[in-house]
């Protein structure tokens, strides 16, 4: 059913907010998780028409990147200030939230742009919202392996690679990167993350290989070591692994092995 | 101290010293890095920049936990300055990391990491304790223990003006020895600098300039390093007097 791009205004924004906190308090408690009122996305007294462009609000997807694929496509008169608007990504968050909600709901601003509340949140989760993070990867125009890579999981959840990597300008800011991330991490058949990838390193079993170059230890230790010698901003791919020594070239996340 | 460490430093990279690298940089009323200005590198006053050809390029890297800048900053013979250039684009601006390398290829020739910009209007910028203001909810301060810089981060609140109140007695009581002793004990767990201005190097200078013992150059036990951090930590309460203060304001 085609229905043009709305937006929540303010007390459409407060009721959406108000049912999350509801149902999650339920949830907590034990008991079973609330409906969201039909009605809230078409509700004149908290809606209103955004844009002339229509998405299909019975449409269903298999994951957030095809949701997100599918906005683009839709969305013709997109402009970059609309990443802004938290009414809208908000309402069409609520359009398609059975699909997005996980086996518990989630937190407030996986549907409500972070920025909404900025005193409920010390750092900044804007990256979260379940709708426009992969909106946001697929028309700024990321590697399409690479949006897969963090967003092509099951709808309702958003995954380790998608906490880790969309919000991280590092990652965002440096193909180099993302080239490696999508080398070593991403599986081309199941086009999502691989399993084990963010594994931690087990401190008591040294000779563990469990998480060995693996996510948490190539972004947070490896690369800041190799700028250190390093400018990695214009690196292919070889280049870098070979810059990040033997724990990533002999490891089972690189398809050959890179020592020369 | 030695500029290059095999173990360290294998690729005998130049280590900036921070005295030849003009940066500054200016806070908005919330205390809230604004903007940078990049003035240049002094090459001639080093015989090991001096070397170096005139086309390495000059990358400085700005980050901020999740968010990154990277400026293109010229050449060593054509040295791209910088004006005022806007922060913007950081969201928090409250704890920004400052990286400058040159580099020929994808090779880092020298660096200088943790640089610090001045702050021209700051008093005390070279301080021991940095203080930032940082989104903190309810929590009216905190030390974050960061271990390439710890800094006493307080309520950005405008309402509050919490960098105003550490100026008060009650308050400088109340928060700055606590606050040591936390500096103190990241110190303990990492006194050795990486690169020279780093943060150890200030403490080192002041232990030596006040005659107090440095923490032992050998690895302590966690409970070594606790009696260190409590010796250490009541020497500087004596010297700061806070109580007394706080008495001297308020006789009755």
């Amino acid at each position: 059913m085609l229905n043009t791009i709305h937006c929540f205004n303010a007390a459409g924004l407060k009721r959406f907010e108000d049912f999350l906190k509801d149902t999650k308090l339920d949830e907590n408690r034990g008991l079973a998780k609330k409906d969201l009122p039909s009605s809230l996305i078409s509700d004149p007294r908290y809606v209103e028409e955004y844009s002339y462009d229509e998405i299909d609000i019975t449409k269903e997807f298999t994951t957030r990147y095809e949701l997100g694929k599918y906005l683009v496509d839709e969305w013709v008169n997109f402009n970059k200030k609309d990443y802004d608007e938290v009414g809208v990504w908000a309402w069409i968050a609520a359009v398609y939230f059975d699909q997005i909600r996980g086996k518990k709901t989630q937190d407030w601003y996986h549907f409500i742009p972070g920025e909404y509340d900025q005193e409920r949140t010390v750092q900044s989760v804007g990256y979260r919202h379940a709708v426009r993070t992969p909106f946001k990867l697929i028309e700024n125009q990321y590697e399409d392996n690479f949006v897969k890579l963090c967003t092509n999981r099951n709808i309702s959840t958003a995954g380790d690679a998608w906490e880790n990597f969309t919000g991280n300008q590092k990652v965002l800011s440096s193909a180099a990167i993302r080239n490696l991330l999508v080398e070593m991490y991403y599986d081309e058949k199941k086009e999502t993350f691989k399993p084990g990838v963010f594994t931690n390193v087990s401190k008591a079993k040294h000779k563990s290989v469990a998480g060995k170059a693996g996510a948490r230890r190539v972004l947070p230790i490896i690369i800041p070591r190799v700028k250190k010698s390093f400018d990695i901003h214009d690196m292919d791919t070889d280049e870098l692994i070979e810059a990040c020594g033997k724990e990533v070239q002999t490891s089972k996340w690189v398809k050959k092995p890179k020592i020369k | 101290m030695p500029r290059f460490s095999s173990r360290t430093n294998p690729k005998s990279i130049i280590i900036i010293n921070k005295s030849l690298v003009n940066l500054t940089a200016t806070r908005d009323i919330y205390g809230l890095i604004e903007s940078y200005t990049f003035g240049g590198i002094n090459f001639a006053d080093d015989n090991a920049l001096l070397k170096l050809p005139d086309d390495v390029e000059i990358i400085l890297e700005i980050s901020e936990d999740k968010n990154f800048l990277r400026v293109d900053l010229g050449t060593k013979g054509y040295q791209n300055k910088k004006h005022e250039e806007s922060l913007d684009y950081f969201e928090s601006r409250s704890k920004l990391k400052w990286y400058l390398f040159i580099k020929s290829g994808n090779n880092i020739l020298a660096r200088i990491e943790n640089l610090e910009p001045n702050f021209p209007n700051d008093a005390d910028s070279k301080g021991l304790v940095h203080v930032e203001v940082a989104d903190l909810g309810e929590v009216l301060w905190r030390v974050e223990k960061d271990p390439s810089r710890p800094i006493i981060q307080v309520n950005k609140c405008p309402e509050l003006d919490m960098i105003g109140k550490l100026k008060e007695p009650i308050f400088r009581g109340l928060v700055i020895i606590n606050a040591l002793e936390q500096f103190l004990e990241l110190y303990s767990d990492n006194p050795i600098p990486d690169n020279t201005g780093d943060w150890q190097e200030l403490w080192k200078e002041y232990f030596y300039n006040n005659n107090i013992d440095d923490i032992p150059n050998e690895s302590l036990s966690d409970e070594e390093k606790h009696e260190w951090v409590q010796q250490t930590i009541n020497i500087l309460a004596q010297k700061f007097k806070l109580k007394t203060a706080i008495l001297n304001q308020n006789p009755n």
